[in-house]
């Protein structure tokens, strides 16, 4: 049986990830599961300079869900680098390191930085919905020092980015997308027609909550992004528009707590999926997902996960 | 009381950032996430409950401070695990205890599990108390535990007996009907002073209150130089760091926050920590890895918050 899947030049051993900022730098999940059965690590994201993050609280609990403003809390590329790589490289699976810049000049020198250290693939988190970016102050077509709240949401911010970072580097490039948009299946084209080797989605769902004893919002930040098993049938509807119109791979995340929900995202297009806020509730639930997939393919006389993608009857 | 600070600032803080890098190396990386069979539910006072757990490796493990993250049911409404602090462990017998207080969709939805049932646990996480010889021994042990924060206190009490230590427990409720633990804390060989916020029993006023007079009596005795160990509501902890700048003792406490992993990953329960070495300033840490259990003297008390 074949589990395994192409992610642009990245071969996985088996299409399930955990997904960036919901499995740390992976050492914090080594006594709980065997590192190594996992097809992907993706890191949480990394910034050029340490980012001390936003004002707590940070995180709240919804209805099947969780919101949370933490601001890409890191401690920047170099430490990255110099302490969590080194320890990444002896888990013996694929490491997609995530980056976050406010413009591509500081993209283009982090992806040079980690391809020099060994990396192979990045994912770019052009979506977090807790920070602001600066547009590219060369770019033609914005202008100068401009504010946008995601960079995700703009075709042509994300397609000028990914144009330059394609002439730079050799890295596999995951572009990790917003679903606060109108069209997701624009932006993603316009990752694709830049050279993008792959698309991730989604992000989380910007939302809010109200403390209605005190009258304030539960978030110091005010808003947040919406993630768990309440976003699943939006990130799915996501997922199916774009692997419809792309035609390179697409890791579809949002809300998949088991193996069903993995094979909805396969089903409807998805080439690997990432597992997120599940695994705060179940550390190993990934690992179940991964015998859950085997399961299903021996059920249904499959012989590779792959001729299940895409098979969606309409 | 004297208002008179007898150390400086920073005399206090450089002994204290000695102290955390002697907290983080005793850092325990064991953890394990296990399925429970639940021995003992029962209610025990107004809203509280003890409830005992049949987890031999976390039970082999667990010391005073740490804590276990629990999935209180299968569904995915309420999603995340609820943190507790472990209040007794019995490696031999391969057991936990947690002591809860029915406040929330999850605590009520584990108040109605009956023995028997089954419960998905992580543990032990998190750093615990310091009570090795060279910050306790020496000193009078004072435990300053207001509400269910004397939980992990009456853990740690116990472990301090076998080493002979000098403890006074000073003991802060709401109100009479909120006492738990009176038998363990008797069975240990400490001095015990309760105090309530109503008077319905023992002191009338907070456990800072009881700390603050003990202080005071004590200033020209052998009693003039305790160490603290302290668990419970903000502004209860927030006094004791006034105290202790006060009359410059040191000490430990155990912090609660909201938390999403439990595990160091989701970075959703932070504290500002002083920085250590030539750094000035605080840093965000995380509660669920770095802490529960911080120095007294780093956290930043100024600017922290209730929550």
């Amino acid at each position: 049986m074949n589990l395994s899947v192409d992610i642009g030049k990245l071969k996985l051993k088996n299409p399930v990830t955990v997904a960036s900022g919901t499995f740390g730098y992976a050492e914090e999940f080594a006594d709980l599961l065997d590192l190594k059965s996992l097809g992907a690590i993706v890191t949480k994201t990394i910034t050029l300079k340490s980012r001390e993050g936003n004002a707590m609280p940070r995180i709240i609990e919804t209805s099947a869900g969780i919101l949370n403003a933490i601001g890409l809390q890191n401690e920047g590329l170099d430490n990255f680098l110099k302490v969590k790589l080194p320890l990444l490289k002896l888990l013996g699976t694929k490491i997609i390191v995530s980056i976050s810049a406010e413009n591509a000049a500081d993209f283009i020198l982090m992806a040079g930085k980690l391809e020099n250290a060994g990396v192979e693939a990045i994912e770019l988190n052009l979506s977090c919905p807790n920070i602001e970016y600066s547009m590219d102050n060369n770019s033609p077509q914005s202008g100068t020092g401009q504010k946008i709240k995601i960079f995700a949401q703009d075709c042509e911010a994300v397609f000028s980015l990914i144009k330059a970072l394609r002439k730079k580097t050799n890295l596999v490039l995951i572009a990790k997308l917003s679903p606060n948009v109108t069209d997701i299946s624009a932006i993603a084209r316009s990752a694709e027609d830049a050279g993008a080797d792959a698309l991730s989605l989604v992000n989380t769902f910007l939302g809010m909550a109200v403390d209605i004893e005190n009258c304030c919002p539960k978030l110091a930040n005010i808003t947040g992004g919406l993630s768990g098993p309440a976003i699943k049938p939006l990130a799915l509807r996501m997922v199916y528009e774009t692997a419809r119109v792309v035609s390179i791979p697409v890791i579809g995340m949002g809300g998949i707590i088991n193996a069903a929900d993995a094979l909805e995202f396969i089903i409807a297009g998805a080439a690997a999926v990432g597992i997120g806020t599940a695994n705060f509730v179940n550390p190993k639930v990934s690992l179940e997902i991964i015998k859950g997939l085997e399961d299903y393919l021996q059920r249904k006389n499959f012989a590779d996960i792959n001729q299940i993608r895409g098979t969606l009857k309409i | 009381m004297k208002n008179v600070s007898r150390c400086s600032a920073g005399e206090c803080h450089k002994i204290t950032n000695q102290l955390r890098l002697s907290i983080s190396r005793e850092e325990i990386a064991v953890l394990y996430q296990e399925d429970a069979e639940i021995i003992a539910n029962r209610q025990v006072a107004d809203f509280i409950f003890e409830i005992d757990l049949n987890v031999p490796k976390i039970a082999n493990c667990a010391m005073p401070g740490q804590f276990v993250q629990i999935k209180i049911t299968q569904s995915i409404d309420p999603l995340l695990r609820r943190p507790f602090s472990i209040f007794a462990a019995d490696s031999a017998a391969g057991k936990i205890s947690i002591l809860y207080k029915v406040i929330g969709k999850g605590t009520k939805i584990l108040s109605k599990k009956c023995s028997g049932e089954r419960l998905n646990l992580l543990g032990p996480l998190g750093n615990g108390f310091d009570f090795s010889a060279q910050k306790c021994s020496g000193h009078l042990n004072i435990l300053v535990g207001g509400g269910l924060g004397i939980a992990p206190l009456v853990f740690l009490a116990e472990k301090m007996k076998s080493l002979n230590n000098k403890i006074l427990v000073l003991y802060g409720v709401t109100t009479a009907q909120e006492i738990v633990c009176i038998d363990e804390l008797k069975k240990i060989d400490c001095e015990l002073k309760i105090a309530t916020d109503d008077g319905s029993t023992g002191f009338n006023g907070y456990a800072s209150d009881l700390l603050a007079d003990f202080l005071c009596a004590n200033e020209n005795n052998d009693f003039k130089n305790p160490y603290i160990y302290a668990c419970g509501p903000f502004a209860l902890l927030k006094q004791v760091h006034r105290l202790s700048e006060q009359y410059c003792f040191h000490g430990q406490v155990c912090l609660e926050k909201m938390m999403g992993c439990g595990l160091g990953v989701c970075l959703g329960c932070m504290v500002k920590i002083k920085n250590s070495g030539a750094q000035t300033g605080f840093s965000y840490q995380r509660v669920c890895k770095d802490g529960p259990v911080f120095d007294l003297h780093l956290v930043d008390w100024k600017n922290e918050k209730v929550s």
